[in-house]
């Protein structure tokens, strides 16, 4: 058994180790540093892609958040989300306005990542507090059919706590 | 020497055989465990991550201009053409490539549900498009915002259903991933 688990652990840090190299942009030699480096690129805008995405599904809350358009402006250059700050807003939902970001100035340039940007940690927090306060509204919603059932009394509780720590948390953050 | 004593030399023997036997099983299944899971945080095939990634990035792009000349029919044609797209699996394309689709999909049902006149899907056939979108292993995955909202759209569609009950879980559960998400936001991690 003994012998097992110490091939196992070994095993398994070949393999991450291995993965790690897999993944690991530079190349060792030289004639594979040109193909390091688009590889570190590639990899570089799939991270662009993804940040960006997750703005954009973070900012996107249901109409009872973001109002009668529940698609975030985009600018068509920028591609970051930018939400709305002015629609139906329930009374518990944060009312932090985001900056836009600004446009590349040139053709090749890329949209900054979040982190790169003034706030972007707190942005980040506040759009998941919305996104939490709106799951608030739609569980809630749901007692109001359910008054006798306890468990949806539960929920409620439950998701109104979390929407006022969310909201604490997103104004305290500046 | 008696038989008690040849059966008490083989019991235990055989008892140890058996001990070893167990141990060496249990052990190559804990190294197989540990090499998926290796395995499981990088891509067999990233370039087909990237490619997915890039590609998608387009299309949003392509249905902003869309929504922005107000063109709703045409951003619901347009993420419905991207659900045919062959999805990689997790193994070939990572965790990243179904947050991505994740993405997609929840993007198509607010949309739908934003619209419900435009291009009219039954409360039936949109749980079907979230059941598809999120796949039979999605809460395998990291906590991500991509999957939080499209188990959270799943809640509206069930509700649209008069199924308060499925509705109660769904939102449940995204309000547990937002939640996780909060805490890694707060604690400096990327969510």
């Amino acid at each position: 058994m003994a012998i097992s688990l110490i091939s196992m652990i070994s095993s398994a840090g070949c393999a991450r180790n291995k993965s790690a190299e897999t993944s690991a942009s530079p190349a060792m030699d030289g004639d594979g540093a040109a193909g390091g480096a688009v590889d570190e690129l590639a990899a570089l805008e799939q991270q662009l892609a993804l940040r960006e995405a997750q703005l954009r599904a973070t900012g996107v809350g249901s109409k009872a958040a973001t109002g009668a358009d529940s698609e975030p402006e985009r600018d068509a250059n920028d591609g970051i989300v930018s939400t709305k700050a002015e629609g139906n807003h329930a009374p518990s939902a944060p009312a932090r306005v985001t900056e836009p970001t600004p446009t590349p100035g040139t053709a090749g340039a890329r949209a900054p990542i979040a982190e790169d940007l003034p706030g972007g940690r707190c942005e980040q927090i506040c759009e998941i507090a919305a996104a939490i306060c709106t799951l608030e509204q739609q569980i809630c919603g749901l007692l109001a059919r359910h008054p006798d059932d306890g468990r949806y009394q539960a929920a409620c509780e439950r998701a109104a706590g979390d929407c006022r720590f969310a909201t604490e948390a997103c104004h305290a953050c500046d | 020497m008696t038989d008690s004593i040849k059966r008490t030399m083989t019991r235990p023997a055989r008892g140890t055989w058996m001990s070893l036997l167990a141990g060496l099983m249990l052990g190559a299944l804990l190294m197989l465990g540990a090499l998926a899971q290796a395995g499981r945080l990088a891509p067999s095939r990233p370039e087909v991550l990237v490619a997915l990634a890039q590609t998608l990035e387009v299309e949003h792009q392509r249905i902003d201009l869309l929504l922005a000349q107000k063109d709703i029919a045409g951003a619901i044609a347009a993420l419905e053409q991207l659900r045919t797209t062959e999805w990689p699996d997790r193994a070939t394309a990572g965790e990243a490539a179904v947050q991505l689709r994740h993405d997609v999909y929840g993007r198509l049902l607010r949309l739908r549900l934003d619209h419900p006149k435009i291009d009219p899907r039954t409360p039936d056939q949109l749980a079907a498009i979230a059941l598809e979108g999120l796949g039979d292993d999605y809460k395998s995955l990291t906590t991500n915002a991509f999957t939080a909202r499209l188990v959270a759209l799943r809640g509206e569609v069930s509700e649209l259903r008069g199924d308060d009950e499925a509705a109660l879980l769904a939102y449940d559960e995204a309000l547990t991933m937002n939640r996780g998400l909060l805490q890694q936001a707060l604690a400096g991690a990327a969510p």
